[in-house]
C-alpha cells in the first residue's frame, strides 16, 4: 500500500503544469488528426450528391419521411436514409428527398454461362444464360464467391453501361436463351431487373434470377410478372447461423420462396453446406420437411459443396460424405429432385424420373449428355417432369 | 548463491526469457491469425512499444524505489505467472473474439489482441531493465557502466535463449512446456533474489510462499497438469476444429484436422490442403501436364502429399522430383493420410527432397519438362522468392525445350478488382520478362501456365482432352464437361484483357518484393472498412520518400529548437534512429540471405545470433573504454557516422554476392560474409547505446562533469528512457520495414532511406555548437 502511495506522490510531483498542458495538447492534436484521417478514409462519398449521373435513376418502393429523409422499402433492412447516406446494400442513396438507385443500367460483371451453373437443372437444359450483375448486396455472407463486387459500392467497381434493351439484344446475339440476373443480388438492382426483364419477356427470352431471397413481398410480386425462374439460396434452416454468417433472417427467405411459388415462378433451391457451421443434419431434415410440405416435393434442391472463400479462407472444404448424407435425408423426406453441386458424378447430377426411375436427363458437370424429356414428360413412361423445357 | 552471481544470472535470464517467450508467443500468434505474416510486424511492434513503455514510463520510478531488489524479485515472480497466463490468453483469442470457424482476422482485431496480450509481459520486462541498471549501479558505483553491463548481459541472455529455443527446444518440447520452463527458472531466480533482498516484515513469509509455489507448481506440471494445460489450450486455439495432431518443427507448426474421412493440413494456422480434394489436385497437375506434349521429368515444389503426386502418376512420366522443405510434413502425411494417398510417396520414380525449393532450383543441373509450384500466394517475403524475375531466370536454366511451368494464385472468377488486377499483373509481367508465353486460366484460383517456347500452350480443350484420352488418364474435374466453360473464349478473354490493361505495375524482384505487397493489399480488401484499403493505396514510393523527408525536417526542427537540452536530445534521438536502422539491417541481411541462398534455417539462426553477439561485443568494448574518452561527443559522432555509412555499403555487398559466378565468393558469402555482417551492425549499435547513456547522465551546466552526482538519482530514468527510445525505433523499423519499406521501395532504397534519416541526425551532431 505504502509503495503505491509513494508512486502516486512521485507522479504528481514529477509533472509540472506546463509539462502536463503540453502533453495534453500534443495528445489532443494527435488524436484529432488521426480521427479526422480515419473518418475521411472511411466514408463513402455522397455519390448522388456529387452528381454522378451514370447509373442514377429514381428508385421504386420507398417512402418520404419529412423533408429530406426517406425510407427504402425494397428489402427487410428498410434503411432510413437522409441526404448523402448510403443503404446497407451500398447502391441506394437519397438526394433532396428522393431515393435513387445508383446502378441502373450500370453493370460490373457480364459473362455467358451454361444455365446448369446457376444452378438451374430444370430450365432449358443445355442452354446458355447471359449473366449480368451490378455492384452491391444487402447481405454479408462470409463465404461469398462474388465478394469483389457484392461487398462493394459502385464507385469502387469498374462499371459499364448496358441499357435494358441492349441486355436483351446482347443475349440473343450471343445465342443465349435466357438472361440471368446473378453474381451479386438482383434484389438490390431491382429497377434494372424489372425493366430489363419486361423487355426480354416481350422478345421471348427467359428471365432468371439467382437471389438470396432478402426482398420485401410487394416488390417481389411485381417482379414475378416477368421472371420465369429463380434459384434461391436457402443457406441454412438456422436463424443463428443466418444472422452471424450471412446477416439474413430465415423468415424472410421462407416468405420469398412461398411468394415465388404462389406467383408461378419456377423455383430451385441451393443449400451451401459449410462444414462445422451449418452441416447439422437435424436442421437439414427440418429444412427438407418444410420444403416438401410448403413448396411441394417437385422443387429441385441442390446441395452445394463449400470451398475456402472470402472471409472463410481458413476453413476446409465440405466432405463429400456430408453432402451425400444430406441428399439421402432429402430423398427420404420425399423430395424428388435432389442434386449435389460441385461434385461431378452422373448419379447425383442427373434427373431421375420419379415414376419409372430411369435417367431422363443425364448430366455431369455443366454438360447435358442425354435429354430424354419429350413434351415436358419422361420419354419412357410419360410421367410429367416439372420444369421449363422450352 | 552470492549476490553478484545472482544478479548476473538474473540479468542473463531476463534476456533469455524475453527472447524465448517472444519466440513462443510469435509462433502461437501466427497460428491464431491463420498464418498471416503481416501479424509478425504487429507483434514486434507491440512487444517493443510495451517494452518501451515499461522501461521508459515505469522506469522513471526505479530511481526512487528503496527496495529495488525486492521489487525486482517480485517482478520475476510476476513474470513466472504472466508467461503461462499470456500463453493461455493467446491460445484463447479466437474463442474470446467469437470469430466464426475458419474466418480470417482483420487488422483491427489483430492489433487489439496483440497489444492486449503482450502488455503485461513486455511492460514488466522493460521495467526490469531500468530497475536492473539501477541495481547494478548501486553495486558497481558506475552509472554509465552499469547500463552497459546490463545491456551486454541481456544481449547474451537473449542470444542463448533465442538459439536454444528456436533450434533445440522447439523440436523436443511442446510450446507450453517451454513456457513452464521459463516460469520455473524465473520463479527460482525470484526466490534467490528474495534472499538477497532488503529486509521487511513479511520477507520470510514471502520467500516461503515463493518456494512453496515453486515446488507445488513443478509437481503439478509433471503430475499431469502440464499435459492438461497443453490439451486445454490446444482445444481453445482450434475451437470448432477437430485436431488429430499438432506438431512443431524448426520451420513452424503443422496441425492435422479431421472431419469424417477428410484430413486437412494447416501450417502455422494456414490451410494448406485437404485430402481428398481432387479438384485442387487435378487442376494443379493436369493443366500443367496436359499442356506439355509428352512430359517425362517433373519437378514438384510443395504440396505433393495433398494428392498432387497421385495425379501426376496417372501420366506416363519417368521421374518426379518432389521438393518439400519440412520433413515433418512427409512424416505427418504418412501417419495420417489413407494408405493409397501416402503410397504415392514411395512409388518408383518419385524422389522426395527435403530442401528449400529455391536453393534446389539454383544449384540443380538436370532438366525438367514440367515444373509445378504448389506453394500458394506470395503472402510472405519467403514465398515471394518463387515469383520473382530472378527466380524465373534460374528456372529457365533447368527447363527442357518446350517445357511447361504452372503455379496457382488466388483470384476471382466473375470479376477481377483493381487490387486483384495489380497483384495478378505484377506476377504476369514478371513472368513475361523471362518467358515468351504466359497463359492464365481464370477462375477463383488463377493458374499461370508458362512456357519457354512459343506455340506450346493452348486453350483448346479438345487438344487437352485428346492427350488425356491418349495417355489413359482418369480425372473427374479437369474434363470436357467443365473445361468448355473454364477455358471458354469469353472468360479467358476477360481475364486476359483485365490483366493486360496498361496499368503501371512493378515487376517482382528478389530485392524488391512488390508482388508480396500487392498480395497484402489484396488481402486487406477482404475486410469491410475501406480505411486500411485506402491507406495502403496511399503508400507509394513517392509518398514514402516524402514522409521520410518530412520526418527529417521534423528532427532538425526538434533538435535545433531544444536549446539547452539539445545535446541530450540529439543523442537520445540518435539512439532511436539507430534502433530503427539496426532492425532494417537485420531484415535486409535476412531477406537477402534467403533470396540468395534459400531457406537454410540453421544459417539463418547464425545470422540472428551474430547480431546479438555484435551487440554484446560492442557494449562490452564500450563499457571497458568509455571512461578513457576525453571527448564523448566526438566518439559518439563517429559511431553515428558508422550508422550512416553501413547501409550504403550493404546493398553493394548484396549485389556483389548475388551476381557472382564464382563458387568461392558464393561459399565465402554463405559461411563468412553473411554471418559476419550482423556482427558489424550489432557492434555499432552495441557501442552507441552505452555511450549515449553516459553522455546523458553527464548532462548538467555546460562544461561541468557531475557524473557521480547525476548517477545516483538518474540512472534508472536515463537508462529507461534510452532503452525505450531504442525499442521504439526498432519497433517502428520492424513494422514499417517489413510491411511497407522493403516491399514498396525494395531493400536497396530502404537502406538509403535509413541512411538519410541517420545522416540528418549526424548533421545535427556535426554542428559547431553541437559539440558541448
Amino acid at each position: 500500500m505504502k509503495e503505491l502511495e509513494k508512486f502516486a506522490g512521485i507522479w504528481h510531483k514529477e509533472l509540472t503544469r506546463r509539462d502536463f498542458l503540453r502533453m495534453c495538447l500534443a495528445a489532443g492534436m494527435g488524436m484529432g488528426v488521426s480521427l479526422y484521417l480515419f473518418d475521411v478514409l472511411s466514408r463513402y462519398e455522397a455519390y448522388a450528391a456529387i452528381g454522378e449521373k451514370r447509373g442514377m435513376r429514381e428508385a421504386l418502393f420507398y417512402e418520404k419521411i419529412g423533408d429530406e429523409a426517406v425510407r427504402c422499402l425494397l428489402c427487410p433492412n428498410q434503411c432510413t436514409l437522409s441526404n448523402g447516406q448510403r443503404g446497407i446494400c451500398r447502391v441506394r442513396e437519397p438526394l433532396k428527398g428522393k431515393l435513387y438507385t445508383l446502378v441502373y443500367e450500370l453493370i460490373c460483371a457480364v459473362h455467358i454461362d451454361p444455365i446448369e451453373k446457376k444452378p438451374l437443372f430444370h430450365v432449358l437444359p443445355g442452354s446458355r444464360a447471359f449473366s449480368i450483375a451490378t455492384a452491391g448486396c444487402n447481405s454479408r455472407c462470409k463465404f461469398c464467391q462474388n465478394w469483389t463486387i457484392s461487398q462493394r459500392a459502385p464507385e469502387e467497381t469498374s462499371n459499364q453501361r448496358l441499357s435494358c434493351s441492349n441486355v436483351t439484344a446482347s443475349a440473343s446475339s450471343n445465342g443465349c436463351s435466357s438472361i440471368a440476373y446473378t453474381y451479386t443480388e438482383p434484389a438490390v438492382f431491382y429497377e434494372y431487373v424489372l425493366e430489363s426483364s419486361r423487355i426480354a419477356a416481350g422478345s421471348g427470352i427467359r428471365n432468371v434470377i439467382v437471389t438470396g431471397g432478402k426482398i420485401n413481398p410487394e416488390p417481389l410480386r411485381r417482379l414475378c410478372r416477368f421472371i420465369d425462374a429463380a434459384n434461391v439460396d436457402l443457406k441454412a434452416f438456422n436463424d443463428k447461423y443466418l444472422r452471424e454468417v450471412c446477416a439474413q433472417k430465415l423468415e424472410t427467405i421462407l416468405q420469398t420462396l412461398t411468394i415465388l411459388k404462389q406467383e408461378g415462378v419456377w423455383v430451385e433451391i441451393t443449400n451451401l453446406i459449410v462444414p462445422t457451421l451449418n452441416d447439422n443434419m437435424d436442421d437439414i431434415r427440418r429444412m427438407v420437411r418444410w420444403i416438401a410440405r410448403n413448396l411441394g416435393p417437385e422443387i429441385p434442391l441442390h446441395f452445394s459443396r463449400f470451398w475456402p472463400q472470402y472471409k472463410l479462407r481458413s476453413l476446409y472444404p465440405t466432405p463429400v460424405a456430408t453432402l451425400e448424407q444430406a441428399r439421402d435425408i432429402a430423398l427420404e423426406e420425399g423430395l424428388q429432385y435432389v442434386y449435389i453441386g460441385n461434385v461431378p458424378e452422373t448419379r447425383t447430377e442427373s434427373t431421375i424420373c420419379p415414376g419409372c426411375k430411369k435417367i431422363v436427363i443425364k448430366r455431369i458437370g455443366y454438360s447435358v449428355l442425354e435429354n430424354n424429356i419429350l413434351n415436358g414428360a419422361c420419354k419412357f413412361c410419360g410421367r410429367k417432369i416439372a420444369g421449363i423445357w422450352k | 548463491m552470492d549476490f553478484k552471481k545472482a544478479i548476473t544470472f538474473s540479468m542473463v535470464l531476463a534476456g533469455a526469457s524475453a527472447m524465448a517467450s517472444q519466440i513462443v508467443f510469435l509462433r502461437e500468434f501466427l497460428v491464431v491469425f491463420y498464418g498471416n505474416e503481416i501479424s509478425i510486424g504487429i507483434i514486434f511492434a507491440s512487444w517493443l512499444v510495451w517494452g518501451a513503455f515499461g522501461s521508459w514510463f515505469l522506469g522513471r520510478f526505479s530511481d526512487r524505489i528503496h527496495a529495488k531488489l525486492r521489487v525486482f524479485a517480485m517482478c520475476q515472480l510476476g513474470l513466472s505467472i504472466i508467461f503461462p497466463a499470456t500463453f493461455l490468453f493467446i491460445r484463447s483469442s479466437r474463442k474470446l473474439m467469437g470469430i466464426t470457424t475458419g474466418e480470417i482476422i482483420g487488422y483491427s482485431p489483430m492489433i487489439l489482441l496483440t497489444f492486449a496480450a503482450l502488455s503485461f509481459s513486455c511492460a514488466v520486462m522493460g521495467f526490469m531493465f531500468s530497475l536492473a541498471c539501477r541495481i547494478y549501479r548501486d553495486v558497481t558505483d558506475d552509472p554509465a557502466g552499469s547500463v552497459a553491463s546490463v545491456y551486454v548481459l541481456e544481449a547474451l541472455g537473449a542470444l542463448s535463449g533465442g538459439l536454444l529455443v528456436s533450434y533445440f527446444m522447439i523440436r523436443y518440447m511442446s510450446p507450453s512446456a517451454i513456457i513452464f520452463l521459463l516460469s520455473f527458472l524465473n520463479m527460482s531466480a525470484s526466490a534467490v533474489m528474495q534472499q538477497h533482498g532488503e529486509p521487511f516484515r513479511a520477507k520470510r513469509i514471502f520467500f516461503r510462499f515463493t518456494a512453496a509455489l515453486l515446488v507445488l507448481g513443478t509437481i503439478a506440471v509433471f503430475a499431469g497438469g502440464g499435459r492438461w494445460f497443453r490439451q486445454f489450450s490446444l482445444e481453445r486455439l482450434w475451437t470448432g476444429f477437430n485436431v488429430l495432431e499438432s506438431r512443431n518443427s524448426v520451420y513452424g507448426n503443422i496441425t492435422v484436422i479431421e472431419r469424417g474421412e477428410q484430413r486437412s493440413f494447416y501450417e502455422n494456422g494456414l490451410h494448406l490442403y485437404t485430402v481428398p480434394d481432387r479438384l485442387s489436385a487435378e487442376e494443379s497437375v493436369h493443366f500443367a501436364l496436359l499442356e506439355n506434349e509428352s512430359p517425362e521429368t517433373v519437378l514438384l515444389i510443395g504440396g505433393g502429399v495433398g494428392g498432387l503426386l497421385t495425379e501426376i502418376l496417372k501420366h506416363p512420366v519417368r521421374k518426379i522430383d518432389y521438393v518439400e522443405l519440412d520433413p515433418m510434413m512427409i512424416d505427418l502425411a504418412k501417419e495420417h493420410l489413407a494408405a493409397e494417398d501416402a503410397a504415392s510417396l514411395s512409388r518408383p520414380g518419385v524422389n522426395v527432397i527435403n530442401e528449400d525449393g529455391r536453393f534446389f532450383v539454383k544449384k540443380r543441373t538436370g532438366l525438367y519438362d514440367c515444373v509445378i509450384i504448389n506453394l500458394g500466394d506470395p503472402y510472405t517475403a519467403q514465398l515471394n522468392r518463387f515469383y520473382t524475375v530472378d527466380f524465373f531466370r534460374e528456372l529457365d536454366r533447368i527447363l527442357e525445350e518446350r517445357a511447361v511451368v504452372l503455379f496457382a494464385v488466388t483470384s476471382s472468377e466473375n470479376y477481377i478488382s483493381g487490387e486483384l488486377r495489380d497483384y495478378l499483373r505484377s506476377i504476369y509481367l514478371t513472368a513475361r520478362e523471362v518467358f515468351p508465353e504466359v497463359f492464365i486460366i481464370p477462375g477463383d484460383t488463377a493458374y499461370f501456365l508458362i512456357s519457354n517456347t512459343a506455340g506450346v500452350l493452348t486453350y483448346d480443350s479438345d487438344v487437352l482432352m485428346e492427350r488425356m484420352r491418349r495417355r489413359g488418364v482418369d480425372a473427374r474435374y479437369v474434363r470436357e464437361y467443365y473445361l468448355f466453360n473454364k477455358l471458354s473464349n469469353e472468360r479467358v478473354e476477360y481475364a486476359r484483357k483485365t490483366i493486360e490493361e496498361n496499368v503501371d505495375v512493378e515487376i517482382n524482384r528478389d530485392f524488391r518484393p512488390v508482388s508480396y505487397y500487392y498480395a497484402t493489399v489484396f488481402w486487406s480488401t477482404h475486410f469491410d472498412t475501406p480505411f486500411f484499403r485506402r491507406l495502403l493505396r496511399l503508400v507509394t514510393p513517392a509518398n514514402i520518400w516524402l514522409a521520410a523527408v518530412l520526418f527529417c525536417v521534423l528532427i532538425l526542427f526538434f533538435c535545433v529548437w531544444s536549446g539547452k537540452k539539445r545535446r541530450k536530445r540529439t543523442v537520445l534521438l540518435a539512439v532511436m534512429t539507430t534502433g530503427f536502422a539496426e532492425i532494417n539491417f537485420q531484415i535486409a541481411v535476412i531477406l537477402s540471405f534467403q533470396v540468395i541462398y534459400g531457406y537454410v534455417f540453421y544459417k539463418l539462426g547464425v545470422i540472428i545470433t551474430s547480431f546479438m553477439i555484435g551487440l554484446a561485443f560492442g557494449g562490452w568494448i564500450m563499457a571497458r573504454r568509455m571512461h578513457r574518452f576525453k571527448n564523448d561527443m566526438a566518439v559518439f559522432t563517429w559511431t553515428q557516422l558508422a550508422v550512416c555509412f553501413y547501409p550504403l555499403i550493404l546493398p553493394l555487398i548484396f549485389l556483389w554476392i548475388s551476381r557472382t559466378q564464382s563458387n568461392t565468393v558464393s561459399w565465402f558469402g554463405a559461411n563468412l560474409i553473411f554471418p559476419f555482417l550482423p556482427v558489424i551492425a550489432g557492434t555499432i549499435g552495441g557501442i552507441q547505446f552505452p555511450l549515449a547513456n553516459k553522455i546523458c547522465l553527464e548532462q548538467g551546466p555546460p562544461g561541468e562533469r557531475r557524473e557521480s552526482q547525476a548517477g545516483r538519482g538518474e540512472v534508472g530514468r536515463i537508462a529507461g528512457l534510452s532503452y525505450g527510445l531504442d525499442l521504439l525505433g526498432a519497433c517502428a523499423g520492424s513494422f514499417l520495414a517489413a510491411a511497407f519499406l522493403v516491399p514498396v521501395l525494395g531493400i536497396f532504397q530502404t537502406c538509403f532511406l535509413v541512411a538519410l534519416i541517420n545522416v540528418t541526425v549526424l548533421a545535427i551532431l556535426l554542428r559547431p555548437s553541437g559539440g558541448n
